[in-house]
C-alpha cells in the first residue's frame, strides 16, 4: 500500500493570465491530517480541486492514491429533490454492490440529525440545514474512501452541527483517513490536524 | 530563416500567378473576363478544406497524447488554433468571392450551391470554435474542449456536404458548372500552389506568434 | 452492470425534478406552438403552401425548443455545482453523458408527441405510424449532439448565446434527413428514398453517439 497519499511537485494553476497557484510542493502521508489556512482568494479551493482532479495543473506533477471525497463550498444539491432523494442518489451512484444499501442513507440522516427534514425539498431548507445534508452526502460510501478534502466545512453550521462535524473528523482520524481541511476557523480546526499549511497569493508558506 | 525566405518567395509567386491569371490566361468563351476571379476563389476553397483538415489533425494529435492533460505538449493545440484561423479566413474569402462571381454570372448574389453553402457553414462553425477559445479561461480545459470540437466538426463536414448535395439533386437544382479549358488550368494550378505557399507561411508565422502569446499568458513565473 | 444502474439513477433524478417542476415541459411545448404560429405569420397566408412546408416547420420548431430544454436541464446542474458534485464522485463522464442524453431523449419524445395534434390541426395533416421511426431517429440525433454541446457551454457565461451557434450547424444533416423523411412518410415515397434518408440518420446518430462518448471525458 502506498504510504504517500498526495504528492505535488512544483504545481501551478493559472486561469488566463492570472496564476492562482504557483510552486506548490506538497507531500501528504497516508493518515495525515492537514489544515489549510489562508485568506479569501488565496488559492485554497483551487488547490483542493486540483487534488480532486476537478482541475488540471498548468505545470508540475501531481499524484494521488486512494479514493477521495470532496466537501465543496457549493452545496451541490438538487433543489427540487428532497433530502432523502439527494442522499439516495449518492448511494445509487457510489455503491459497489448490486443492491443499493439504503441503510447507509438512514445512518447518515441520523448522524447529522436531519431525519426530521428527510422529506423536505432542498429548496426549502436553510443554509445550515443544506450544509448538514452536504455533510451527510459525504458519509455515504465514506468507508471506501481514504482521502477527505474539506473546503470550509464549518461556516453556516450551527453549534450543534459543528459538534457533529468535530465528531466526524475525530472518527475519520481514528480510522486512519487522510484529511485536508481548508478553513478560516483556526481554533476549531487545529485540534484535528497534525500539520498546518498557510497559503497566500497562491504560494504555500511555512 | 529559410522559412521566412520561402514565405517571401511564395508571396512573390502569388503575385506572379495573379498577374498570369489576370493578363496572360485567355478570356473564357462564355464568361469573358469575369471568370478570372475563380483563380482566387477556387484555390481559396481548396485551402479552406485543407486547413480544416489540418485543424482536425492537430486536434486529434493533441487528444491522442497519452499523458496527463497538463503534460501534453501544447504544440498541437497551437497548430490546431492557427489552422482554424487560416481556415476561417479562407472560407470567408471563398464565400465572398463565390458570391462576387455569382452576381455577374447568374445575376444573383447568392446561389444555394451545396459547395458554397457548406463552405459558409464551415466559416460559421470554425468561427464558433475561435469564439469559444476566448471564452474558456482554464487553459488546460480549453485545449481539451476545442480539440474535441475540432474532431467532431470535421467528421461532420463530409456528412453535411453529401446530405446537402443529395438533397439538392433530388430537387433538381442547378449546380455550379466549373469546367475549365486546359489553357486556364495552368493558371489555376499556379495560383493554387502559390496560395498554398502563402498559407503555409502564414501558418508558420501564426505558430510562432502563438508560442509567444502563450509565454506571455503564462506570465513571469511558472 | 454498474454503469447501467448509475445511468438509471441519473435519469430518474432528472425525471423526478422535471415532474416536480412540470411547467418546464409545458413552457417548452408552448414555445414550440408559438414558433409554429410565428412561422405562419412570417411566411405565408396560403394553407396549401404552409401544409407543403409544415414538416420543415415542425422540425425547426423542435430544434429551437430543444435548445431551450437543454439549457434548462443543464442550468439545473450548474446552479449549485451539482455537476461538479457528480464528477467528484468519480463517475465516468460517459455515464454522465448517457444519463443526460436519455433524459433529454425522453423529453424530446414527449415534446414530439405533444406537437403531433397541433400539427394535424394547424396544417391538415394525416400522420401514419411510419413517422415514429423518423421521430425517434431525429430525436436521438438532436439529443446526442445537443447534450454534448450543452454540457460544454453550460458553465460559460455566454453559454446560452454560444449553444445555438455551435449546435445548429452540426445538426443540419438531421434537419435535412428528418424533413425529407417526414415529407415522404406523409405524402408518399414513389422512388423509395425514405429509407436512404433514414439510413443517413442512423449513420449520423451512430457516428455522433460514439464520438460524444469517446470525447465525453475531454469536455467534463
Amino acid at each position: 500500500m502506498n504510504q504517500v497519499a498526495i504528492e505535488m511537485s512544483d504545481v501551478g494553476k493559472r486561469f488566463g493570465t492570472h496564476w492562482v497557484l504557483r510552486r506548490v510542493d506538497l507531500s501528504v502521508r497516508r493518515g495525515e491530517a492537514i489544515a489549510l489556512f489562508g485568506g479569501n482568494g488565496a488559492g485554497k479551493s483551487t488547490l483542493l480541486k486540483l487534488i480532486a482532479s476537478l482541475l488540471s495543473p498548468s505545470c508540475g506533477s501531481l499524484k494521488t492514491s486512494g479514493n477521495m471525497r470532496f466537501f465543496a463550498h457549493e452545496k451541490q444539491l438538487y433543489s427540487l429533490l428532497t433530502v432523502f432523494e439527494n442522499l439516495r442518489l449518492v448511494a445509487q451512484l457510489t455503491t459497489k454492490r448490486v443492491q443499493v444499501p439504503f441503510g447507509c442513507v438512514d445512518e447518515a440522516l441520523d448522524r447529522l440529525q436531519i431525519r426530521k427534514i428527510r422529506d423536505q425539498r432542498i429548496g426549502q431548507l436553510s443554509e445550515g440545514q443544506k450544509k448538514r445534508v452536504t455533510l451527510a452526502k459525504l458519509l455515504i460510501g465514506a468507508d471506501d474512501s481514504e482521502i477527505f478534502l474539506m473546503d470550509e466545512p464549518y461556516p453556516t453550521l450551527d453549534e450543534e452541527g459543528k459538534k457533529v462535524l468535530d465528531g466526524l473528523l475525530r472518527e475519520w482520524r481514528e480510522k486512519g483517513k487522510t484529511l485536508l481541511i481548508a478553513s478560516h476557523e483556526r481554533e476549531r480546526t487545529l485540534p484535528h490536524v497534525d500539520r498546518v499549511l498557510s497559503i497566500e497569493g497562491g504560494r504555500i508558506l511555512s | 530563416m529559410i522559412l521566412f525566405f520561402l514565405g517571401i518567395v511564395s508571396v512573390c509567386f502569388l503575385g506572379f500567378a495573379h498577374y498570369w491569371g489576370l493578363f496572360i490566361a485567355p478570356p473564357d468563351r462564355m464568361m469573358g473576363d469575369v471568370y478570372r476571379i475563380l483563380f482566387v476563389h477556387v484555390p481559396a476553397a481548396w485551402m479552406a478544406l485543407l486547413f480544416c483538415f489540418l485543424n482536425f489533425l492537430g486536434s486529434i494529435l493533441y487528444l491522442l497524447q497519452k499523458t496527463q492533460v497538463w503534460q501534453r505538449r501544447r504544440v498541437w493545440d497551437r497548430f490546431a488554433h492557427a489552422s482554424a484561423e487560416i481556415a476561417v479566413v479562407m472560407t470567408g474569402l471563398a464565400v465572398a468571392l463565390g458570391s462576387i462571381w455569382g452576381r455577374p454570372t447568374w445575376g444573383v448574389w447568392w446561389t444555394w450551391d451545396p459547395r458554397l453553402t457548406t463552405t459558409a457553414l464551415l466559416f460559421i462553425l470554425y468561427m464558433g470554435t475561435l469564439i469559444l477559445r476566448r471564452l474558456l479561461e482554464d487553459p488546460e480545459r480549453r485545449a481539451k474542449v476545442v480539440a474535441s470540437l475540432g474532431v467532431l466538426l470535421f467528421i461532420n463536414v463530409p456528412i453535411v456536404y453529401l446530405s446537402v448535395k443529395w438533397w439538392r439533386s433530388l430537387h433538381q437544382m442547378q449546380s455550379s458548372p466549373e469546367t475549365m479549358a486546359p489553357s486556364m488550368v495552368i493558371a489555376l494550378r499556379m495560383n493554387a500552389v502559390a496560395l498554398l505557399g502563402v498559407c503555409l507561411f502564414l501558418l508558420w508565422v501564426r505558430l510562432r506568434l502563438a508560442k509567444k502569446e502563450e509565454r506571455l499568458e503564462e506570465g513571469g513565473e511558472s | 452492470m454498474k454503469a447501467v444502474r448509475q445511468i438509471a439513477a441519473l435519469v430518474h433524478k432528472d425525471l423526478l425534478a422535471e415532474f416536480r417542476e412540470g411547467h418546464a415541459l409545458f413552457s417548452v411545448f408552448l414555445f414550440a406552438l408559438l414558433l409554429l404560429l410565428l412561422f405562419h405569420f412570417a411566411l405565408s397566408l396560403e394553407p396549401a403552401l404552409l401544409r407543403r412546408i409544415s414538416p420543415g416547420l415542425f422540425w425547426l420548431a423542435l430544434f429551437f425548443s430543444s435548445t431551450l430544454a437543454l439549457q434548462h436541464s443543464f442550468g439545473r446542474e450548474v446552479e449549485d455545482g451539482q455537476w461538479e458534485g457528480l464528477l467528484l464522485l468519480k463517475i465516468d463522464p460517459k455515464v454522465l453523458y448517457c444519463g443526460k442524453l436519455l433524459s433529454h431523449l425522453i423529453f424530446i419524445t414527449i415534446l414530439q408527441a405533444l406537437l403531433v395534434l397541433p400539427m394535424i390541426l394547424l396544417f391538415d395533416l394525416s400522420p401514419n405510424r411510419s413517422l415514429a421511426v423518423v421521430f425517434f431517429l431525429g430525436g436521438l440525433g438532436i439529443a446526442t449532439v445537443g447534450t454534448f454541446y450543452a454540457s460544454l457551454t453550460a458553465t460559460l457565461r455566454e453559454g446560452p448565446l454560444l449553444l445555438p451557434l455551435l449546435l445548429f450547424p452540426m445538426m443540419i444533416p438531421i434537419l435535412l434527413a428528418t424533413v425529407q423523411a417526414t415529407e415522404l412518410a406523409l405524402w408518399g415515397d414513389l422512388m423509395g428514398q425514405k429509407e436512404a434518408w433514414l439510413k443517413l440518420l442512423v449513420v449520423f446518430d451512430t457516428v455522433f453517439l460514439l464520438g460524444s462518448l469517446l470525447l465525453a471525458e475531454q469536455i467534463s
